[in-house]
């Protein structure tokens, strides 16, 4: 039996993920090519393939002719998984989508603001049907791995359902609500061992929304902790501005 | 449990005989970890915390850990199971948690009985210490008479100010305390005295007065208000479940490794607040909504598992009424079905 064939794609991105994609031991390297061929991966090598097991995708849709390109992506492969939370989310390049394109074209490029083709910034999801999605800002490398394998084995992907909240009292942390800061951990997906509010930090939601998140209270909590409404909607803002619920529809 | 033996010792004797203990056993005890204090392993009795205070978990999770490999795999089929258990002494465990103790003594034991579990208690030594008054305003172990140890101990601890009074409830507890404290014969009227301040600090905090009935009222208020009431603002974060010294719901999946070779079998703590707890194949959630979910973590502290261990199977610690962000109790639903 062949093995599968993979590739990675990039689009409105830090190429971040890819890199985490390949952030590997000598060893797990082995094994992963052991498992798939790899194919296509700008960030790795130079060759390209044809047709697709997994497409990998990383990165949000910002322009109009990346749509076409994502679509043959879509034609080639039997998995389109999403890398990422630019690609699962529109990550961080949505918060341009707060302002209007005259406004954010200004900013960046004051010297001639239609020297590049730009508009509202998309996750692929909202473009192609997705397959599968590995969460986070960046990704996990480990649940990259688990993630291909489960493809590569016919499993549906493991990813957690449930909120960081989970997590941060399996390790034992104080609540970062009980320090005074306001953390949006009880709606956001699990999965990265409530890497940030473990560390100091609290979750600024990174790995997207959990399947059915109780928004009205979490908004209720942040206010009852001291945010006003417009501080609460900035916490969101970073990384939820595709959430119709929180923002509503921009389109 | 025999008839207690009353013993005295100093609380310099018990930290001197755990030091020594510390060369056959792991110690656990409260102690300070950054800005947190929890039970942790210790090196030496100077990082004890002898005053309680509410920890984030309880001790549940030496016992039956957050994550575990309960064997190892070959694809050819070569399966080799996994029992780590070493000698623990968990001491200044309180009334609480040892109710929690014996709680989950009681559900692990069933049928077959759960190997990992069972070799990690028969190798432990579980020194509790009673407590002289609530620990603070969450906790409410008084209302579900949980404020006094009814087992899940080797040895009790009464305080009697620089002075322990105690009571030994198994062999393996009374071979422990001659190998490692110094005794001396106490009176009856020692461990009165300490329960008198017991009963004083304890004063007007009474139980829920129809305690044993809950299991029957329980079941008769499936439609109460409150489910909805309490369950709208419930997050389904699964926080009240983590921090439970009773709740003992585990997932188990195969971790197959990258290569396809050999793989682990893990089991780690589920929650049945979580949306996806009572998913089956095909989609099909039997308990879709946070209201369910509450209403069936509640009526397995209060009513089926009440009646099938003989007493409230939340022992009021008070942990995920402090974890919970959108401040829904046990306390407070049981007061608004069975009145105070």
């Amino acid at each position: 039996m062949s093995k599968p064939k993979v590739a990675f794609f990039d689009f409105a991105c830090c190429e971040g993920c890819q890199l985490c994609a390949i952030d590997l031991e000598p060893e797990q390297l082995l094994d992963l090519v052991s498992v798939v061929d790899i194919v296509e991966f700008r960030e790795a090598m130079s060759e390209t393939g044809d047709q697709l097991d997994i497409a990998f995708v990383e990165g949000s849709i910002t322009r109009d002719s990346d749509i076409d390109r994502l679509k043959k992506i879509r034609e080639r492969a039997k998995l389109v998984v999403a890398l990422g939370a630019c690609s699962m989310i529109a990550g961080i390049n949505a918060l341009k989508n707060f302002q209007t394109k005259a406004e954010y074209t200004q900013a960046v490029y004051p010297e001639d603001p239609n020297k590049y083709e730009t508009t509202t910034a998309k996750a692929i999801g909202e473009i192609i049907q997705v397959d599968a999605f590995i969460p986070g800002c960046p990704i996990d490398t480990g649940e990259f791995l688990r993630v291909t394998k489960n493809l590569v084995l016919g499993k549906t992907p493991d990813i957690p359902t449930y909120p960081v909240c989970v997590e941060c009292k399996r390790n034992e942390n104080v609540c970062v609500y009980e320090k005074g800061i306001q953390c949006l951990g009880p709606v956001i997906r699990a999965g990265c061992n409530a890497r940030c509010p473990s560390n100091g930090g609290y979750c600024f939601g990174c790995r997207g929304l959990i399947p059915e998140p109780n928004i009205n209270s979490q908004q209720d909590i942040m206010q009852k902790y001291g945010l006003t409404y417009e501080k609460m909607l900035e916490k969101f803002k970073l990384f939820l501005q595709r959430n119709q619920e929180i923002f509503g529809d921009d389109q | 449990m025999t008839k207690p033996e009353i013993l005295i010792t100093t609380k310099k004797s018990i930290l001197k005989g755990l030091d020594q203990a510390h060369s056959t056993y792991r110690i656990i005890a409260l102690t300070r970890n950054q800005e947190r204090v929890i039970y942790d392993y210790i090196n030496s009795s100077d990082e004890i915390e002898l005053e309680y205070q509410p920890t984030v978990l309880s001790v549940k999770k030496f016992f039956f850990p957050q994550d575990e490999i309960i064997l190892d795999y070959t694809v050819e089929g070569k399966v080799t199971p996994r029992i780590e258990a070493e000698n623990l002494v968990l001491f200044g465990v309180r009334p609480c948690d040892l109710n929690g103790i014996k709680i989950l003594d009681e559900a692990f034991a069933e049928s077959h009985g759960d190997p990992n579990y069972l070799s990690r208690r028969e190798k432990s030594i579980v020194i509790g210490i009673d407590c002289q008054k609530v620990c603070d305003k969450d906790a409410f172990c008084y209302k579900v008479d949980s404020n006094e140890a009814k087992g899940g101990f080797d040895i009790m601890l009464y305080d009697l100010e620089d002075r322990y009074v105690i009571q030994v409830a198994s062999a393996k507890g009374q071979k422990f305390l001659e190998r490692y404290f110094e005794t001396t014969p106490g009176l009856p009227s020692d461990l009165e005295k300490a329960l008198a301040k017991k009963k004083e600090g304890f004063k007007g905090l009474e139980p829920f007065k129809n305690l044993e009935k809950f299991p029957e009222i329980f079941e008769k208020n499936k439609d109460h208000p409150v489910w909805e009431e309490e369950g709208s603002r419930c997050l389904s974060c699964g926080s009240c479940i983590m921090v439970c010294p009773t709740c003992y719901c585990f997932d188990v999946a195969d971790e197959l490794a990258l290569n396809l070779k050999k793989g682990q079998r893990m089991r780690r703590w589920d929650a049945c607040m979580l949306s996806a707890f009572a998913e089956v194949a095909g989609g099909e959630n039997f308990r879709p909504t946070a209201k369910e979910r509450l209403h069936h973590r509640i009526d397995r502290k209060f009513n089926f598992l009440m009646a099938k261990h003989g007493q409230a199977v939340c022992v009021g610690c008070g942990r995920c009424v402090r974890a919970c962000l959108a401040d829904i109790s046990p306390k407070v639903i049981a007061e608004k079905i069975t009145g105070k």
